[in-house]
């Protein structure tokens, strides 16, 4: 397989990647490292590549993996997280910057959950993966998936309430 | 567009962890659009916050490590001369080592062989000495003088 191939077989998923890495990790700049960390890896893998039934999925555990491993690597060198702005680059309607700020409110609540949880929401709420699919991902079982996507949701519905009950939206 | 009973439902179901892929995705449909029920408001910024989470992109270059390929077809050129070149140096032995001249391999016939050829060689003296025989005859007249010089 020479580099033109891996790219290719890559190309579906790497903005995927990029995004699970930004959900966790706390700036932009991590999370493209990240992305750059985990397809470096998987092209060292890249003969047994063939090998794995899903390769896509395997790219996405190798993810998760990273972030775990980079956060508690934070937390051992007691850096505290510091939430960075959500850089509004791609949408410019008027809708838009009306609701942005409470999307940025949803963006830190995301922030705010454990971490397995952050995962389950973005694989199943903005990568539409089933929970079989996230279940494999994150080498859990899928009643645990669900169990934690109902309990995430929920908690940002809380937020959202509550916010809106001030009435600043 | 959805009833608002089915979006109800379907909201219930969702955050119970039980809505389908297919539900979820008319729930981002109707609420990312221009006509969301006044009630059901509150959930616009949610819908609307996966919506554009799936609109990042990787930005950054894919670097890959080039030196790999690179070493692959260097390696192929250095087997390729090793090759060559083992190849010319045994050709080479193998043009030098012709010591085959056609000797006896049977000692026996090696010895009759040499002895037919040291007598074919030692017929040929013999036919030639015979001619010097008239070299006698000059040294009988070079005598007669030399001596009756004496």
């Amino acid at each position: 397989m020479n580099q033109k191939d891996f790219l290719t077989i890559v190309r579906p998923f790497q903005d995927k990647i990029y995004r699970l890495a930004r959900r966790l990790l706390t700036s932009e700049e991590e999370a493209q490292d990240a992305t750059q960390e985990v397809l470096l890896k998987l092209w060292s893998k890249k003969k047994q590549m063939t090998t794995y039934r899903n390769t896509e999925a395997f790219a996405m555990t190798m993810t998760k993996n990273y972030c775990y491993d980079t956060l508690k690597a934070k937390r051992s060198s007691n850096v505290s997280l510091v939430h960075t702005n959500y850089r509004d680059n791609s949408f410019d309607t008027v809708k838009e910057t009306e609701v942005s700020d409470s999307v940025n409110w949803v963006y830190k609540m995301m922030k705010d959950l454990p971490e397995q949880q952050q995962l389950i929401l973005q694989l199943r709420d903005v990568e539409e993966y089933t929970n079989a699919e996230i279940a494999e991902q994150l080498e859990i079982n899928e009643g645990t998936v669900r169990t934690a996507l109902s309990r995430a949701r929920k908690t940002i519905r809380e937020g959202l309430l509550e916010k809106h009950s001030y009435g600043i939206n | 567009m959805e009833s608002i009973k089915n979006i109800e439902q379907w909201l219930e179901a969702y955050f119970e962890g039980e809505s389908t892929l297919k539900q979820e995705k008319k729930l981002r449909a109707y609420f990312t659009g221009d006509e969301v029920e006044p009630h059901l408001e509150k959930y616009i910024a949610l819908f609307s916050a996966f919506a554009k989470a799936k609109q990042e992109r990787y930005t950054g270059e894919i670097n890959l490590p080039k030196k790999k390929p690179f070493s692959a077809i260097f390696s192929i050129a250095a087997s390729i001369l090793v090759l060559v070149g083992l190849f010319l140096f045994f050709n080479n032995r193998n043009n030098n080592n012709t010591t085959d001249y056609g000797t006896y391999k049977d000692p026996d016939v090696a010895a009759l062989k040499t002895k037919q050829a040291l007598f074919m060689m030692g017929s040929f003296i013999d036919q030639n000495t015979s001619k010097l025989n008239a070299l006698d005859e000059f040294e009988k007249t070079t005598d007669k003088y030399i001596n009756s010089n004496n």
